[in-house]
């Protein structure tokens, strides 16, 4: 029969790296029985003999509670591997050592690899290995997985423990003396019964009781006979727990710590405790003065680069759309005599202007996209969750509500579902309301278009004031809602473990930002697409008289909704009929409110159809704008610092931002910038699209839902109306 | 400095608290206090914690977004990493 061997180990101690090299191409992955969690299997031979290796879940230690650790604990208790190989990092012993003490505990035949001795050394953390391996009494390999170096002496060591074959004697710590009188007493009652020689030696099967190892606990109780053992096992750990102070398995963790901390101490191998730099960074990036300032200083670098520095490609797309693609599927349509139709105008006005004028935004949300992915990858985002906890917490917030409105910058819909990180009901529905009130990317092409139209030289601040705004919001009824219909209670502890600073590694950085940002052009794909034409449908359809596609817009179904919403709206600034109707169709998405701009003021209808030097003459413009945003954008990274190369303010309008420009000077009476900013509030805090309304009402219910619908529309219009009314009477815009 | 105070201070912590904080309150230092949190860990009191955005479970309403590709709840795009936590977890009774 084949020796089984069992790779153990703390969780990114390295052991499936270890994995791969000792199994080389020949393993298999599949599931663990009746698990989610993946199973690698594989072989390999030594000297011709063959070995079956099993990687087991990560795990600190062999009392199970999750499903790896109780996978990891079943799989050792149940096949007795003739090796386990406990996978140990270097860089901290302590931890990968408690494991090893358990498992040597539980009488099991061990080789330990020394995992990541490169990293150790570089530390100065280097082991004696001659040393420990004499303090443990078991062989100890020096390993280093990413470069395979050490692998075939630890196949070897294997081979050797293997082949000795004789039982080894279980490690015994002492445990002091009010556990060791309780666990003497079960042992001696445990040597009565033996049908729980197959747990293991009666010592380690009596310590798992006490510490309350399930497994153990219903294994045990499934043996006939074992019952009176498993509820003496109970009263003996509350004994324990009674006498020592402390509950019985923190007790004997605590013992197994001392253990090991002896085993260090006699290797003279605890090496330098002071700060990695890492620490060093944490103390004034999460400092509670210095945290906020330093967050809201990243976001608006974050947000400079968004909106600033993709800027030209944002130009160069929305030529590229208006110009040459359109004039191809004029000349498209012409060529299958479909000119000058209905087919004309929903190729036209609905599909291109529509999800064309989105398309346009992709730079836009690259960038948001490109930044977040950074910040995530370089473990800072870690860091605001815990700046942000304190100061959300300061004013009566849970802080953990920040995980989930963090995931709001990205998206509604999956930051509704993050509220089930939280602990209660109570909690899950007030940050469920909150997280609306954060930009997602959606919003952002919306920031970015107004924006440009009337704050050109401060576009970046402007939309940083609209992110920090909804975070303010969120705060503010945050704080009503916790003191109202949904009281705080004592919130649960969360220790971060925050990850280690490092240079953002460009493959997962490139996987984050190519995965946002074709979410978000399949959305135009989809969403925007089925939007835009459900909006140009509307459109073609008259109220009253006139026929299907012949009817002024004003007089459409589409103009005739949204003059009755833009009485509303009036008293905000921007009370025309296609400011109300791009709000009405941003239900559907936040996009939407560009697209149905696009349509409504422009249509995309290309100019000159003739002007562009046939199909190779577009090809050149379209390779030449890029050339030149590319060298606008390389121009404008040094903005970000502060050093201003570009002149912004001279940036010449497009078609849309004129008409846009035009539409809010007049429903404003001349007040058009305010409008602008009273009308970026209004779509900053108004009613999510439907996905996240659904999201909701799953999560939530209907009641709710309703609540949120209402209460967020009163919220979005109360706050334009104190833009826009009180604007007016200080005289700005 | 002993196990036991590690795991009562986490219990009178409230919300996020980080590895920096802990040792600070112990009067410790992050090196000595993440063996103790690896060793509560080991003994169950301590787990893995809900510090990300949370996989959806069935049906995703903006599945439509991801036009019918949603590629799962580990690899939604519009999920953010925030590294990891730990929770306390319920007192073992056998």
């Amino acid at each position: 029969m084949t020796p089984l061997v069992a790779i153990a180990g703390c969780p990114n101690a390295g052991k499936t790296t270890l994995f791969n090299h000792l199994a080389g191409a020949r393993h298999t992955v599949g599931n663990w029985p009746g698990q989610t969690v993946e199973r690698h299997e594989g072989i390999f031979a030594v000297n011709g003999e063959r070995f079956q290796v099993v990687d087991l879940p990560g795990t600190y230690g062999l009392v199970a509670v999750s499903a790896e650790e109780s996978i990891a604990t079943g799989f050792l208790s149940r096949n007795h591997p003739a090796v386990v190989v406990t996978v140990v990092d270097a860089t901290s012993l302590s931890s990968g050592l408690h494991l090893a003490a358990q498992v040597a505990e539980a009488g099991l035949r061990q080789v330990v690899a020394l995992n990541m001795c490169d990293v150790a050394d570089r530390r100065g953390l280097g082991v004696d290995v001659a040393a420990l391996e004499g303090a443990l009494g078991m062989p100890v390999v020096p390993t280093v997985a990413r470069s395979g170096k050490g692998i075939p002496e630890l196949r070897a060591a294997v081979a050797a423990v293997a082949a000795a074959g004789a039982p080894v004697s279980p490690l015994v710590i002492d445990y002091g003396p009010v556990i060791e009188r309780h666990l003497g007493a079960l042992v001696e009652a445990a040597v009565e019964c033996p049908e729980l020689d197959g747990l293991g030696p009666a010592r380690w099967t009596m310590l798992q009781l006490l510490a309350g190892d399930e497994q153990t606990t219903r294994a045990a109780e499934s043996i006939p006979g074992a019952g009176d053992l498993v509820a003496a096992g109970r009263r003996a750990a509350e004994a324990i727990a009674a006498e020592a102070g402390v509950e019985a398995e923190v007790a004997l963790a605590e013992q197994r710590l001392q253990w090991v901390a002896g085993v260090l101490d006699s290797i003279g191998g605890r090496g330098p405790s002071g700060p990695t730099w890492s620490d060093r960074f944490d103390r004034v990036l999460t400092h509670r003065w210095l945290g906020l300032p330093i967050f809201l200083a990243v976001m608006w670098v974050v947000l400079r680069v968004t909106a600033d520095v993709t800027a030209p490609y944002l130009n160069w797309v929305q030529a590229t759309i208006s110009g040459p693609v359109s004039r191809w599927a004029m000349m498209g349509l012409e060529a299958v005599s479909l000119d000058g139709g209905w087919v004309e105008s929903l190729v036209v006005e609905g599909v291109l202007a529509g999800v064309g004028g989105v398309l346009a935004f992709v730079p836009v949300l690259f960038g948001l996209y490109l930044m977040l992915a950074v910040l995530e990858d370089s473990g800072y985002m870690a860091r605001t969750a815990v700046v942000m906890d304190r100061t959300m917490r300061a004013v009566g917030i849970p802080g953990k509500a920040f995980l989930p409105m963090m995931v709001g910058f990205g998206c509604t819909v999956p930051a509704i579902y993050a509220t089930r990180t939280l602990d209660s009901p109570r909690d899950r529905l007030l940050v469920g309301l909150l997280t609306p009130f954060m930009s997602c990317g959606a919003r952002l092409p919306v920031y970015v278009l107004l924006a440009g139209v009337f704050f050109v030289g401060h576009r970046s601040t402007v939309v940083l004031a609209m992110y920090l705004l909804g975070i303010v919001v969120a705060i503010l009824i945050g704080l009503v809602l916790s003191r109202t219909v949904l009281r705080e209670r004592h919130p649960t502890p969360l220790v971060m473990v925050l990850p280690g600073f490092r240079l953002p590694d460009l493959r997962t950085v490139w996987s984050l930002v190519k995965g946002r940002t074709w979410a978000f052009v399949k959305g135009a794909g989809t969403v925007i697409l089925a939007a835009s034409v459900g909006v140009w449908l509307l459109l073609a359809i008259p109220i009253g008289s006139g026929s299907f596609g012949d009817t002024g817009v004003e007089k459409s179904a589409f103009g005739g909704t949204s003059k009755a919403m833009a009485v509303v709206l009036k008293p905000l600034g921007f009370g025309e009929w296609e400011q109300a109707g791009a709000l009405l169709s941003g239900l559907v998405a936040k996009e939407v409110v560009v697209s149905t701009m696009n349509q409504l003021y422009t249509g995309e209808r290309p100019a000159d159809q003739q002007g562009s030097g046939g199909f190779v003459g577009d090809l050149r413009e379209i390779g030449s704008s890029f050339l030149g945003a590319s060298w606008d954008t390389l121009r404008a990274i040094p903005a970000v610092v502060g050093l201003q190369f570009v002149d912004s303010t001279g940036e010449d309008s497009t078609a849309l931002q004129s008409a846009v420009r035009a539409s809010f000077e007049e429903s404003s009476g001349g007040h058009g910038a305010l409008a602008g900013l009273a009308f970026l509030v209004f779509v900053l805090l108004y009613t999510p699209c439907i996905a996240s309304l659904a999201a909701f009402r799953h999560e939530f219910g209907t009641r709710w839902m309703g609540f949120m619908v209402v209460g967020q529309f009163l919220v979005a219009w109360l706050g334009a109306f104190a833009v826009f009314q009180i604007g007016r009477l200080v005289g700005w815009g | 400095m002993k196990l036991v105070e590690v795991l009562r201070e986490i219990e009178r912590s409230s919300g996020m608290v980080t590895v920096a904080d802990l040792a600070r309150r112990l009067g410790s230092t992050p090196e000595e206090v993440r063996p103790m949190l690896a060793a509560l860990q080991a003994a169950g009191r301590i787990g893995p914690g809900r510090a990300g955005s949370r996989p959806v479970e069935g049906p995703c309403p903006a599945a439509g977004s991801c036009s019918g590709a949603c590629p799962g709840p580990v690899d939604c795009p519009w999920a953010v990493g925030f590294g990891s936590g730990l929770e306390l977890r319920a007192r073992h009774t056998g």
